[in-house]
């Protein structure tokens, strides 16, 4: 039997707080508009050949 | 590098086609354990091909969150972050979706197959996807070419409580990701 997954650990105190300020912080940020750009190409190219995406 | 084509949603039933990552546990989970985990619901399992048909990667998703004990926030930096973030925003759990497997074949390792999926799911569960999502997390191999490879794709460690662990939660914050 493969390994199990391990759980996510509850975030505690520093931490928690740090990825709050994270997420604040990447709500004025984004990925540049080439990253962007090659998801987006790769997304609309599986969604054209895969029922799954249908 | 190879373009990937197209993805298949596996069901509990349906034939695996050989792929073979060279990774006992990644090889296991394909070829058994993804069937079990699919008939309970637990994870969906998605073959990877490319344009020409062939299978070149996995990878297996599930639902997840982020938990935060707001609680324990020394009430200094609760104030601050109260400040940040209306009431109704200071979520204690945040929606995410776990990554619980990647695995690409051997014949295509190093070919820029893993980078797609990556850029791929991105999309998908921004984009793409049904619910709301804020986090893509994965349960990483804590070895240093697979925490750089997620690191070089945007992922950050989630905590530093298991920094000694074979494996390593990361994450990527789709709130970059999002229109």
């Amino acid at each position: 039997m493969a390994r199990a997954i391990k759980e996510t650990p509850i975030l505690h105190g520093e931490e928690a707080m740090r990825l709050t300020e994270v997420m604040k912080t990447n709500l004025k940020r984004k990925v540049s508009p080439e990253e962007r750009a090659r998801g987006r190409k790769i997304f609309d190219r599986l969604k054209k050949s895969s029922n799954c995406l249908a | 590098m190879p373009s990937i084509g197209s993805i298949q949603r596996f069901e509990p039933d349906d034939n695996r086609p050989e792929l073979l990552c060279g990774d006992d546990d990644l090889d296991e989970f394909y070829q058994i354990d993804s069937i079990e985990s699919a008939k309970q619901l637990l994870s969906v399992t998605y073959l990877v091909k490319l344009e020409d048909d062939t299978p070149c990667a996995f990878f297996s998703v599930f639902n997840d969150s982020v938990k935060k004990n707001q609680k324990e926030v020394p009430r200094s930096a609760f104030e601050r972050i109260s400040r940040l973030f209306p009431r109704e925003k200071r979520y204690a759990s945040v929606p995410a979706v776990k990554i619980g497997r990647l695995g690409v074949a051997s014949d295509f390792q190093g070919a820029g197959v893993g980078q797609q999926v990556v850029d791929f799911l991105k999309e998908w569960f921004t984009s793409g996807n049904k619910t709301g999502c804020r986090f893509l997390l994965v349960d990483a191999y804590n070895q240093p070419n697979v925490t750089r490879f997620y690191e070089k794709n945007g992922f950050s460690f989630l905590t530093g409580g298991d920094e000694k662990e074979k494996t390593r939660i990361m994450y990527f914050d789709l709130g970059l990701y999002r229109a």
